[in-house]
């Protein structure tokens, strides 16, 4: 068993017990033997190989929650604890008539990229409410590409949001 | 006059028997002419002889600077982790799997600095470690940056006009947090440094050898200290072995006395054995000892 191998299809191993392989690692860019070597080519090659590890593997690893997105006109794209608030916010949405769904991001990275550019097609728009002013709503933006509209709810943080304040947003991005 | 001839012997009949211990691929090593890391390392590899050590069983983790390096060219299973984290790696290492016998190889900047909370916490806590701490008074890797192991008036490229805040005397430092083998050496003191490598890997508990170790680039040069060999006859002259000498007193200066020796050898329950008793009294019947890791 070997760990060195850097075909991107080969899943790559811990040497084990009984094995007469040398472990070596190093947090250095390193070459395929695990050795520092700190050209910008091995670089390149390190970083591309390591990117691509989680990028290939996107759809299968990057992690979600959905409810009623079939249909929805307006998408709540959440993640952490705003989800939590979010959540009340969707279901008053709900109450008063709206078709709201909701995307429960479990990894922030990889993105699922696909998922919304899927879903940007059938809705209207997507509604991002965060506890900064303004991060994930980019990448929503940029996966949507226009083909939906995108608002962000921000918030400064040092508490969390009153959930009145993201209906009032669902309300006008389902207009 | 004999007729006898002496006969020519070939390099390649002639092996060091370090060579087994080192990854030759690796040669030429990065570290500075006069630098006494190396020898550390050749010193590490007798140990290994003289102790007869399984090296199935052996995994050593060093940090980042100069000495971190050494786990790139030991031939054992090795890892060269992130700045200050080799002690919570190696911990790591040996809860996973307790029959390991686990080396941290480290310098003075990433152990006592960077890592110092773990260095203290590990000592604390009697963690099975054996730990080798390069200590060439200062931070090399970085361009010679005052260290917390600096000591006072030298010049540095943090302090062109000398240091003044206080060091920190190590062998002290983990004593009082509760290392069970302490030993400081030079690297003029290749076969001491040796044995007491050999006798931390049969103590059980936090061991801790301090090796003072030139920087001739950064630190000699800086303060005028001469080159490697200099340096040398300045440890060769200046070093007073005191076993069992009181630990608050071998603090370092400059140019002074260095006290070398074992300092420190007592016996203190390790965390795994704290560990384990605490579960059995708490849990009785239904404590299970930790399964051996298998590989599949």
């Amino acid at each position: 068993m070997c760990f060195r191998s850097t075909d991107p299809a080969q899943t790559h191993y811990f040497a084990c017990k009984d094995s007469t392989y040398l472990f070596h690692v190093t947090g250095l860019t390193h070459d395929e033997r695990g050795y520092p070597n700190m050209t910008p080519q091995v670089q390149d090659k390190l970083v591309r190989r390591l990117q691509s590890k989680i990028r290939d593997a996107a759809d299968r690893i990057a992690l979600f929650e959905e409810e009623q997105l079939e249909g929805a006109d307006v998408v709540v794209v959440s993640y952490g604890i705003t989800s939590r608030v979010a959540q009340r916010a969707i279901e008053a949405a709900r109450e008063q008539g709206l078709r709201v769904g909701k995307l429960r991001l479990i990894t922030a990275w990889p993105f699922p990229e696909s998922k919304i550019r899927g879903l940007a097609a059938k809705v209207k728009a997507f509604v991002v409410p965060e506890l900064n002013l303004g991060q994930m709503v980019r990448e929503v933006e940029r996966a949507a590409a226009g083909q939906a509209k995108t608002f962000a709810v921000s918030h400064a943080g040092g508490g969390v949001h009153n959930p009145q304040d993201i209906l009032k947003v669902i309300v006008e991005a389902s207009r | 006059m004999s007729d006898s001839v002496i006969p020519e012997i070939s390099i390649n009949d002639v092996a060091n028997p370090v060579e087994q211990f080192l990854r030759s691929d690796r040669i030429p090593h990065i570290w500075c002419p006069g630098c006494g890391i190396g020898t550390t390392v050749n010193s590490f590899a007798r140990a290994l002889i003289e102790s007869k050590i399984d090296l199935q069983s052996l995994a050593l983790v060093s940090g980042i600077g100069c000495t971190g390096r050494v786990a790139g060219y030991v031939q054992l299973d090795s890892f060269h982790t992130t700045h200050g984290r080799a002690i919570p790696f190696a911990t790591g290492l040996k809860l996973a799997n307790p029959k390991l016998n686990v080396v941290v190889y480290s310098g003075d900047g990433d152990l006592s600095a960077i890592g110092g909370n773990h260095l203290i916490h590990a000592a604390r806590r009697n963690i099975d470690l054996k730990v080798i701490c390069v200590n060439n008074l200062i931070y090399a890797m970085t361009g010679g940056q005052t260290a917390p192991t600096t000591p006072d008036d030298s010049i540095t490229s943090t302090n062109p006009y000398g240091v003044f805040e206080p060091s920190f005397n190590l062998p002290h430092l983990v004593e009082a947090a509760g290392a069970v083998y302490v030993a400081r050496w030079t690297t003029f003191h290749v076969r001491q440094l040796a044995r007491s490598i050999s006798e931390a890997f049969k103590k059980k508990g936090f061991s801790f050898i301090e090796v003072i170790s030139p920087c001739p680039t950064l630190y000699q040069r800086r303060n005028k200290l001469g080159d490697g060999l200099d340096t040398m006859k300045y440890y060769k002259e200046k070093s007073k072995v005191r076993h069992g000498a009181p630990t608050s007193e071998v603090g370092l200066t400059m140019t002074g006395e260095i006290v070398v020796g074992k300092f420190v050898d007592r016996d203190r329950p390790d965390y795994q054995t704290l560990m384990r008793a605490k579960f059995a009294q708490s849990l009785g019947e239904r404590f299970v000892e930790q399964a051996e890791m298998v590989c599949s």
